[in-house]
């Protein structure tokens, strides 16, 4: 490790993934050792994220649950790259990610990172074509390499059929589909939703969980930010955030159940 | 319009509330209505105030035309038979300029412009002298009593601004009695200080010696039109009567002001139309800045709505603010004018006429507040087809799904860019013009020395005594060529650029006693197999050595060319010689030059010389023949020294003011330096290239300024966007080109149809313009990447603030 450079790094972490087979035999796809990130504003020192303890496996569906302005958010900054934590250690595919440069951590975010946001983000001028195409274009793939992919993760979303419209003329459910084909497009390592389904109605909600653990299903890693206990009950595990801390971790049916009863006790959840 | 006293309140409070926002608008629209109010005070003055004497429309100069439709100056016999016959005017005058004069009787010798008057000329102009009198008619004959009017500057500077009663002037080789002091203000021709009466030089009987400017004064009830058709009928009959010996074929009447500012009538035009150009390019970036500001007001706008305002009202709101902010800028502008105004007038060349008459006045004023309330209009219809959103509900959300700015508003705001990056091409690319004519003209090969030479203009105190002239030009001559640091010294009757000196027609002998008077001469110049036209100069021997002026053939004056020999040297220039004898040596020929100096002796040719651009830098010489001065001092009554010096000419004045004096003390000199000749020859179009080059640097900076704020705006809307690409990978190379590549797109389209623009509107510069066409693509190219490199760095700024954007509060970005 220590004769690696830093584009070594990145040229491990973006090697194609192996797929997992069984829970025994997953690796660390991400881990965080002691990850704190705290911001500085008008002289008021700001803990967003203290000494976070973090494991996620390959092919792990891990939703991240707590109370507003608990740091869930901040956390799935970090875990895509978009934010660096002020201490502690992350390791992406087993290696650290801290001294990558600006363009190192594009070029990661681009091949092994897939975003879904909670207000779909998908760029207006563009039509459903060019916005799921978008990452592969800043990977420089061929032109056909793309077509096939951007073809095959509209399939899967079931969108195909609206390739050439613009992003207004679709519902949210469509544009949230979409934007999930887009996320799955350059087929990542992980996928880090922030609340996917916070604009949706309940119905599209469902409809888009659904997708995801069709996605997990077939092996995708997947990271989700949610409040919605109905929606936790499909990750293999819940982690609970609450003033920056992971409070609790829990597995599957009784993660979301005890989420519930969180929301019950007052804390409030966005 | 119900209201607006309430709307023009909030208005002001909300411009108030918005100090920066305010403040930058009113810099940029007090810029563009500033320039052109300070171009239009000066049009105004120069084109369009009236002149300052009474009925000054009533006022016109007669021309004589000749067969290929030149207007010429009238010949003395003419005027007179004009004068006799025309019933359209109630007063007819001739004016001839006689140049600088040395004046004497005053405290101290004053060098001065003397014109000489005909007896209607006060009358024509409707001013009389404010203290004294006029010429009387006995002033006004062959050997009267010499006399003279002087201006009121010259009466405070000279007379002490004292009685008049007695006193009197030496000049001109005769003692004038002064008889009256002109009106404060009064001065035509311009720069004139002594009017004295043409009426005591003894008429010429020439017909086609064209010495005198004639003005008029049309009778009451008389038209232009009727004065025209008379005067055109008179000339008529006057061709018909003297045939060949009259060049006149008909005459023309131009009202006085249109004769004076002819001249200056288009580049005016052109600096004000680049000054409309200029307010354009402001407009559209207020335009753009208000756009961008009724963007953020969206919302507000859209409660206005859902409160129940209608559309009208809304509009009214909108008016009112675009009014009080061009109000404000108009003001701004008068101020600039008048800051404008000033460095106009203090750098101004003096070929623009008029200048004295330049001021902020009432019209400029109103002309500022007119420019204001157009500015206001433009900008209110552009407000209330942009401010309105059309999406209520959206607007009052305040939110969109999906990542991306209104379409209309981009198309206006992107519109707007397109149109001032146009614009600023059109200005830049007219002071590339300017520019690229003055380097052709810095290029051009003059004929002599353009550096080094020290131009002394002295006038001789007896002009028509020719032995005195010839003295006191020998002595000088001599004292200077001792001074130390001279190199070379010589004198000339015009100096090159200087003045136009005099030209006219010369006549081949055959013989050097062939012509013994000018009616002989008359006779056979005639024959234009014997005769020509050319430029008339006298000489002293060093002065093509001074000058730089190289010999190509024969000889120039020298010691065997005695005064008082039966045939007088000449030198003829390259272009006289190759047009006269393309194939023959000119040496050795006889000329006889009419009766430019009023010696009648026939000129042999001694020498050939290189040709020189004496008339006007951008003119091709004109075929000149040189006399010498010792043989021929009759026009040197007003020389020019040449003074080659080794060192620094100025560093020379001292000394040659020295040696002047010792020869006559009473001859006050002025000097220059032939770089200073040779740059005022060129002030129009460098004056010209400065102020196109003022607006069009102005322009290049409100297109860049313009083109970051749009940029900057694009980044703002689109900053989740940004996020988003980021997010999916985008480098920053990646957002770079995502940002520059609107801004490059938009200066593209701008530039493309600038291009077009300027093309089209430059032709009315062509004719300013030297050595290139209205098309040089040299220019065109130039300006276009100036603005384009421009535009592009202007787009970085904001575009890098871009691809540094932190991700993840970008993705926050509402």
């Amino acid at each position: 490790m220590s004769n690696t450079t830093t584009n070594d790094r990145v040229n491990q972490m973006t090697a194609s993934p192996t797929a997992p087979s069984t829970a025994e035999s997953r690796k660390s796809l991400i881990k965080l050792d002691g990850v704190t990130k705290v911001y500085y504003t008008d002289e008021l020192e700001t803990h967003a994220l203290s000494g976070i303890q973090l494991d996620i496996l390959e092919g792990e569906y891990v939703a991240i649950a707590g109370p507003s302005g608990g740091g869930k958010t901040t956390l799935l900054s970090i875990l895509g790259l978009l934010d660096s934590p002020t201490s502690g250690v992350y390791l992406l595919g087993g290696q650290p990610v801290e001294s990558l440069s600006r363009s190192q951590r594009a070029d990661v975010r681009n091949q092994r990172i897939g975003f879904i946001f909670q207000a779909f983000n998908l760029i207006g001028d563009l039509t459903v074509y060019e916005n799921v195409e978008l990452p592969l274009t800043y990977r420089g793939m061929p032109a056909e390499e793309r077509r096939k992919r951007v073809n095959g993760a509209l399939e899967r979303v079931g969108m195909s059929h609206r390739t050439n419209h613009y992003p207004a003329q679709l519902s949210g459910g469509q544009q949230q589909r979409v934007a999930v084909a887009r996320a799955v497009s350059g087929d990542p390592l992980i996928l880090l939703a922030d609340e996917p389904t916070g604009n949706l109605d309940s119905a599209n909600g469902e409809a888009i969980m659904e997708l995801l653990a069709e996605l997990h299903a077939n092996g995708a890693t997947i990271c989700m930010v949610t409040h919605d206990p109905r929606f936790a009950r499909h990750a293999d595990r819940t982690v609970h955030l609450f003033d920056g801390r992971i409070v609790e971790e829990e597995r599957g049916e009784r993660a979301a159940t005890d989420q519930q009863e969180l929301r019950e006790s007052g804390f409030g959840v966005a | 319009m119900t209201g607006i006293g309430r709307d023009l309140r909030y208005a002001m409070r909300m411009l108030l509330r918005s100090p920066s926002f305010a403040i930058t608008v009113v810099v940029i629209l007090g810029l563009g209505i500033g320039s052109m109010t300070a171009i239009f005070t000066v049009v105004n003055g120069v084109l369009f105030q009236p002149l300052a004497y009474p009925q000054p429309d009533r006022i016109v100069a007669l021309q004589e035309l000749s067969s290929k439709g030149h207007p010429m100056r009238v010949a003395g016999p003419n005027f007179t038979d004009i004068h006799e016959q025309s019933r359209s005017f109630k007063a007819l005058a001739e004016v001839s300029n006689m140049g600088p004069v040395t004046v004497l009787g005053a405290a101290e010798p004053q060098r001065s412009r003397e014109v000489l008057v005909s007896q209607d000329f006060f009358r024509v102009m409707g001013v009389q002298p404010t203290r004294g009198r006029a010429f009387l008619p006995e002033e006004q004959v062959s050997g009267g009593a010499p006399a003279v009017i002087v201006s009121h500057a010259f009466w405070k500077r000279a007379l002490a601004g004292g009685s008049i009663a007695g006193k009197t002037l030496s000049f001109d080789g005769r003692v004038y009695s002064v008889i009256g002091v002109m009106p404060e203000g009064f001065d035509y021709p311009r720069g004139v200080e002594l009017w004295t009466a043409a009426g005591i030089e003894a008429p010429r009987s020439s017909r086609t010696a064209h010495n005198w400017s004639v003005l008029g004064r049309l009778a009451d009830g008389v038209s232009l039109q009727r004065a025209r058709s008379d005067v055109s009928n008179i000339a008529r009959r006057l061709k018909a009567q003297y045939g060949s010996d009259i060049e006149m074929v008909d005459a023309s009447l131009v009202p006085l002001r249109d004769q004076m500012v002819g001249n200056v009538r288009t580049p005016l035009l052109v600096f004000l139309g680049a000054t409309a150009v200029l307010l354009l390019i402001a407009v559209a970036n207020v335009s753009n800045l208000l756009l961008a500001r009724l963007a953020v007001r969206r919302q507000e706008i859209a409660v206005r709505v859902a409160l129940g305002a209608g559309f009208r009202s809304l509009i009214q709101q909108l008016m009112a603010e675009s009014l009080v902010l061009s109000l404000v800028s108009g003001a701004a502008g008068v101020l600039l004018a008048y800051v404008g105004t000033a460095l106009l007038l203090a750098f101004s060349p003096s070929y623009i006429p008029r200048m004295g008459d330049v001021s902020v006045d009432g019209r400029v004023v109103l002309f500022a507040l007119g420019v204001s309330i157009i500015v206001a209009i433009a900008l209110s219809v552009m407000a209330a087809f942009s401010g309105v959103p059309e999406d209520i509900r959206g607007a009052l959300a305040g939110g969109q799904r999906t990542l991306a700015g209104s379409g209309s508003g981009r198309i206006a705001r992107d519109t707007l860019v397109v149109v001032q990056t146009g614009l600023t091409l059109v200005l830049l690319a007219g002071a590339a013009l300017m520019g690229r004519s003055i380097l052709h003209l810095l290029k051009v090969d003059t004929g002599f020395r353009t550096d080094g030479v020290l131009v002394m203009n002295v006038a001789a105190t007896s002009p028509d005594d020719n032995a005195r002239v010839r003295s006191f030009e020998e002595q000088l001559l001599a004292q200077l060529r001792a001074t130390p640091g001279v190199r070379a010294v010589g004198a000339i009757s015009s100096f090159p650029l200087q003045d136009d000196g005099s030209n006219g027609t010369y006549l081949l002998l055959n013989t050097p006693d062939e012509i013994k008077t000018i009616d002989e001469f008359s006779a056979l110049a005639k024959d234009p197999s014997r005769s020509g036209n050319a430029s008339w100069r006298v000489a002293s021997a060093g002065y093509f050595d001074a000058m730089h002026i190289p010999v190509v053939r024969g000889r120039v004056f020298d010691g065997s060319d005695a005064s008082d020999a039966d045939v007088t040297a000449a030198v003829v220039s390259e272009s006289f010689a190759k047009r006269q004898w393309p194939s023959q040596d000119p040496l050795g020929r006889l000329i006889q030059f009419g009766n430019m100096d009023g010696d009648m002796r026939a000129l042999r040719i001694v020498g050939v010389v290189g040709d020189v651009r004496a008339t006007s830098i951008s003119q091709p010489p004109d075929p000149t023949l040189y006399a010498y001065s010792r043989q021929r001092p009759g026009s040197m009554g007003e020389s020019h020294i040449a003074i080659w010096t080794s060192g620094d000419p100025n560093a020379l004045i001292p000394a040659a003011r020295a040696a002047l004096k010792k020869v006559d003390a009473n001859v006050p000199p002025t000097f220059s330096t032939v770089e200073q000749v040779i740059g005022s020859s060129t002030s129009d179009r460098r004056f010209s290239f400065l102020l196109l080059g003022v607006f069009g640097v102005t322009a290049l900076v409100l297109a860049v300024a313009g083109m970051y704020a749009v940029v900057s705006y694009l980044v703002t809307q689109r900053t989740r966007e940004i996020g988003v690409r980021i997010a999916f990978g985008a480098h920053g190379a990646d957002v770079l080109r995502l940002v520059m590549g609107r801004g490059a797109a938009l200066a593209s389209i701008g530039i493309g149809l600038g291009l077009l623009a300027a093309v089209a509107l430059t032709r009315v510069s062509a004719s300013m313009l030297y050595g290139i066409t209205a098309t040089d693509p040299v220019a065109y190219v130039a300006g276009a990447l100036l603005l384009a490199t421009v535009v592009i760095v202007a787009s970085y700024v904001p575009a890098r603030r871009a691809a540094m954007l932190n991700p993840t509060e970008a993705l926050r970005n509402e």
